[in-house]
């Protein structure tokens, strides 16, 4: 069980969020533009990093807002901050 | 004598007899005490037992508890007395003393390691037949029979140091961080603190330890911030010093057991060392014992474990021990050392109180069958064998620091030459060990890095200022330890056991090696060394050493095996804690559910933890005959149902028509307030998610409802793409699912249901038409009234605060008594459905399907941009072929109603060449029309329609025609009525 440091809420038991997916996929802004190759890897092609990946996290049980979270595969060392953050 | 309380005598019951013991003590010191040392039969070999530590490393005290705490593998020696408590041994059948299986013991040149991978994987992997027999030789206790009469429970503490131990060390470190205003959790599982100065007699400041013991213990019951349990094992460390602590017996009358969940910003491991037996011929007789457990059960418990003792050891610390006994009263006749040259200052204490020491010596035979009677020593100097008349033998290999906690928190413990064992390596975690469990055995020092490990622990935290405290204790020699893991003999059949618990010799592990196993981790699965009860406690750092000794390697190149939770066993009542029956599982109701449960409902679990009426059935009315009445009433007069169950969020925002566009297929720019419209969801790939009704309350708000499974799964999706993709988009969604209870009026007679009932708007045909959505009052209740259906029946859908859902409820039944209103329960809802072929997103669309497969790819708008699922609906794959299809299916056997998941095979198949091409999603007996009917999913079915099909029950085959699924009303005129 580790802990993520809520930006909102302070440290919080990893089982009071969701998971939702790594974050520097974002969805194709014109899918219809890919080939279905391209499409097919954007779709089922799930990156397994190894070491700082940026990931979407959903505070489900608390504040209920979505916050991108650093986290090392590695030692599960964590870092949250917000999304308005992350996007500068 | 000892720390029991003599004034509180005990009744107790072990193997049928009576015994008495006193409160303080243990199962074990209590039979001890009564002179029962034959507590038991080993696993493999059913050779005869006797206790042989007094602590959680206990391989053979292992008993059952029997009556109320029915409990199976309960360690004699960690099991606190009580009164009335009954035991038995856990093998040994008849009964311990005499054991018909002890032939296998006769038979263990035939049976060595790895037997069973040998020996019954042939023929063609029988083991699932042999394993019927073996597993009733085998085994330890019986599973209770039933349910736990005790209560469990977690709780939750947050601290800045957790100490692991109240033994010297421990209280050091927890009166340092203390006394620096740290919140400190210190946690030991015995009944009261001291660890091993409580079987001693150490002195600490010129006095008895125990008194120190005492007045640290004082000093810390008057700190509020410092909280001590006892009986507390802490079992599992995680991830950022999440410690897992199990309490046992927290309170006798209401709580069997607590799981305390941990999270401490510094963690000390103040977990001691466990002694470790020597490795002879027959060292698992009763009465061979630990040093340390013969000094334990006669300081802390009073109890003579025997008259006459020898002591055999490797190390100096044993001497101390030897004399110990010898005041306690208990005839040392000698000391075996391994070594040459024992500490010559101990080795004139002993000769001062008249114990013989024996150098360059060791115990070549053990006599006696089911209690050691005497032993056979061999003298290296002059090469003779002398023997000894002793009922107890007091071994020590060495000592292994309880590294267990620091592995599992991701260190690599590390061979330590000085004391022949592991000790904790790199901290990974924000943890330190101290005292002997990093390998600091000797009082005076164990207590001062303890103190340190405590005050460095709380100024980590910000707690500085600890008073300086010095500990005097009487001077240690160190421990001298020759590591020698396999006493030699002579006798070729002797066996010397490494594991008591899992009977494995140092023979087994020298065939393991021999045959190839080098990695510890291998030896260990092969051999099953370490993989009993006591995970090892006693038994793995001899598995280590002798591993490098057999292979001439460093014992700490071979290294440790990783040690995984729980340090000691768990019981599934601690683990599962309150989340039991009811509560783990616990019922959502609607405010209808109580109508239901007095008036007939039979309810069962729908999904989403709703229970629902199946069906309201009248007295004595069978399922079959309540279904079709109901059904009958919604095509013939009127039906009402409770659609509360269904999800519902509320969509806000400037962007919510952009933002419905993207989640699903079809446009919704044209969609005007007061109307509402089917939309089908996908997900990205192409399959479907959920299909349901939107409504466009005002020019800025809608609510979606989605189906009462999915309603969480919908609104994480939704979120998802808001917060993650689309952030530019100004939406905000609400769930509101039990905010509203929704009651559907339906059938022909349900407007006259609705007038009766009394309402505030036109709802005449042409005034509120199919699809209409508004605001007015029902029964004189402020309502949202749409016309969505679900029946194909002309039908109202009335949305209410919850609060009035029943009093709603109740006035549509009133007003509906002279129309037949009639209760409609899920199942029936369910008939209804299928005759209409309204798909059910997760049965026709299973996860797999996408919006072609059910039929509905003329949902889809190709001119409106992009949407979830577009990309991957328009790939080729994704549209016909040999995908499944859903069709209708009408079995040619009138009688025949093909029930949910019987699977379709092509027309003139056999049941023995069958091959599937489809399965049968849900089937009924229609009522309306008077014949089977059934939805399907058929592998191309589109293009069968019209042709005949087969059905395969698994007894017969009945022919099926396919149809279009639909099979009453296809234009829908009732609906739109």
């Amino acid at each position: 069980m580790i802990y993520i440091n809520c930006p909102h809420c302070g440290e919080r038991n990893e089982s009071e969020f969701v998971y939702g997916g790594n974050a520097d996929r974002p969805r194709p802004a014109d899918p219809d533009e890919l080939s279905d190759a391209a499409w097919c890897d954007y779709i089922y092609t799930v990156p397994n990093i190894k070491g700082w990946a940026r990931e979407f996290w959903w505070h489900v049980h608390g504040c209920n807002r979505w916050i991108t979270l650093l986290r090392d595969s590695r030692t599960d060392e964590v870092q949250a901050v917000t999304q308005e953050a992350d996007r500068g | 004598m000892g720390r029991v309380d003599r004034s509180r005598p005990i009744t107790f019951r072990f193997n049928g007899q009576t015994y008495s013991g006193f409160v303080g003590d243990t199962l074990a010191s209590a039979l001890l005490a009564n002179g029962v040392m034959l507590v038991g039969r080993s696993i493999k070999y059913h050779r005869p037992r006797g206790i042989m530590s007094a602590g959680v490393e206990e391989t053979n005290a292992i008993v059952q508890l029997l009556g109320d705490e029915d409990e199976p593998n309960v360690v004699a020696t960690t099991l606190p007395l009580y009164q009335g408590l009954e035991a038995s041994s856990v093998n040994g059948r008849p009964d311990s003393r005499f054991d018909a299986r002890a032939i296998n013991d006769v038979l263990h040149r035939f049976i060595p390691a790895g037997f069973y991978y040998k020996t019954f994987m042939w023929p063609d992997n029988r083991w699932d037949w042999y394993s019927r027999f073996i597993r009733r030789i085998a085994g330890w206790g019986t599973a209770p029979q039933k349910a736990s009469g005790g209560r469990y429970e977690h709780r939750y503490h947050h601290c800045d140091v957790l100490v692991v131990g109240a033994g010297p060390a421990g209280l050091a470190a927890t009166l340092a961080a203390g006394r620096a205003g740290a919140r400190v959790l210190l946690v030991d599982n015995q009944t009261e603190a001291g660890g091993s100065v409580l079987g001693s007699s150490a002195m600490i400041n010129s006095a008895p330890a125990m008194r120190w013991v005492e007045s640290a213990t004082t000093e810390l019951a008057a700190m509020p911030e410092v909280v001590r349990l006892t009986e507390a094992t802490a079992v599992g460390y995680y991830k950022q010093n999440f410690v897992t602590v199990l309490e046992q017996r927290p309170d006798r009358h209401w709580l069997r057991e607590r799981l305390w969940k941990v999270r401490a910003r510094r963690v000390v491991l103040a977990t001691g060392a466990i002694e470790r037996p020597l490795t002879f011929p027959d060292n698992d007789k009763p009465g061979v014992m630990l040093a340390s457990a013969v000094t334990t059960y006669c300081f802390r418990y009073g109890v003579k474990p025997g008259r006459t003792a020898v002591v055999f050891t490797n190390n100096n610390r044993s001497y101390r021990h030897a004399i110990e006994i010898a005041e306690h009263g208990i005839h040392v006749a000698a000391i075996v050392d391994l070594r040459k040259s024992p500490d010559t200052g101990l080795c004139e204490e002993a000769l001062a109180r008249g114990i013989e020491v024996l150098r360059s010596s060791h115990v070549v035979s053990v006599k006696g069958s089911h209690r050691v009677t005497g032993v056979g020593v061999a003298i290296a100097t002059d090469k003779s064998i002398r023997e000894f008349h002793c009922d107890l033998l007091a071994v020590s290999g060495g000592w292994d620091p309880a590294v267990h906690l620091h592995s599992q928190s991701g260190g690599k413990p590390v061979y330590d030459e000085s004391i022949a064992s592991f000790i904790p390596g790199k901290s990974v975690q924000q943890e330190r060990p101290a005292g002997a469990c990093r390998g600091e055995l000797r009082l005076a020092k164990a207590l001062a890095d303890g103190y340190a490990a405590g005050a460095e622990a709380a100024a980590l935290c910000g707690h500085v200022g600890v008073p300086v405290e010095s500990f005097d204790c009487p001077a240690e020699p160190c421990l001298g330890i020759l590591p020698v893991w396999d006493v030699p003999t002579a006798r070729k059949a002797a066996r010397a056991f490494v594991d008591f618990n899992n009977d494995v010799t140092s023979k087994d592990i020298r065939l393991a090696v021999r045959e190839g196993y080098r990695s510890v981790e291998l030896v260990k699965r092969y051999t099953t060394a370490g993989m009993g009860l006591d995970q090892g406690k006693s038994s793995n750092v001899n598995v280590i050493g002798l591993i490098a000794e057999i292979s001439a390697t460093p014992p700490g190149t071979v290294g440790t095996t990783t040690y995984r939770p729980a340090y000691s066993p768990v019981s599934f009542g601690a683990m599962a804690g309150t989340d039991n029956g009811q509560l783990i599982f616990p019922w959502r109701r609607t405010p209808i559910t109580d109508w239901f449960i007095a008036n007939g409902g039979h309810l069962d679990e729908t999904g989403a933890l709703f229970r629902r009426p199946l069906y309201i059935a009248k007295p004595k009315e069978t399922a079959s005959d309540a279904i079709e009445r109901e059904a009958l009433a919604v095509r013939n007069a009127a039906g009402i149902y409770d659609s509360t169950p269904l999800g519902k969020i509320s969509i806000k925002g400037p962007d919510a028509v952009k933002f419905l566009n993207r989640v699903y297929t079809n446009a919704w720019d044209k969609l005007p307030v007061g109307r509402c419209k089917f939309g089908y969801m996908l997900h990205d790939d192409g399959r479907l998610l959920d299909d349901g009704v939107t409504f466009r309350l005002s020019e800025e708000h809608y609510v979606m409802s989605t189906g009462s499974g999915v309603a969480d799964i919908v609104l994480r999706h939704l979120e998802r793409l808001l917060h993650c993709e689309w952030p530019d988009l100004e939406v905000y969604l609400t769930p509101v699912s039990d905010q509203f209870a929704v009651i559907c009026v339906c059938g022909p007679q349900a407007r006259l249901v609705m007038q009766q009932a009394g309402i505030d708007i036109d709802i005449s045909r042409e005034a509120f038409r199919f699809f209409d959505t508004g605001f007015c009052k029902v029964a004189g209740l402020d309502a949202r009234l749409s016309r969505v259906t679900y029946t194909g029946e002309l039908s109202f859908e009335i949305e209410v605060p919850s609060r009035n859902g029943l009093k709603l409820w109740k006035a549509l039944m009133e007003a509906g008594a002279d129309y037949g209103i009639t209760p409609v329960g899920s199942d029936t809802s369910m008939l209804l459905r299928t005759e209409k072929g309204f798909i059910a997103a997760g049965l026709e669309g299973d996860g797999h399907a996408n919006i072609h497969d059910v039929g509905m790819g003329w949902v889809v708008a190709s001119d409106k941009g992009d949407f979830i699922g577009k990309r991957s609906t328009e790939r080729d794959i994704n549209a016909g072929g040999t995908r499944p299809q859903v069709v209708g299916l009408l079995p040619q056997d009138p009688t025949f109603v093909p029930p949910k998941g019987t699977p379709i095979i092509e027309p003139g198949e056999t049941c023995e060449s069958r091959e599937s091409i489809g399965m049968v999603t849900i089937g009924f007996h229609s009522p309306a029309l008077g014949y089977p009917i059934a939805l399907a999913q058929l592998s191309d079915g589109r293009s069968r329609l019209g042709d005949t099909v087969t059905l395969y029950t698994g007894e017969r085959t009945v022919s099926a025609r396919v149809c279009e699924p639909v099979f009453l009303d296809p234009d829908g005129e009732r609906m739109r009525s």
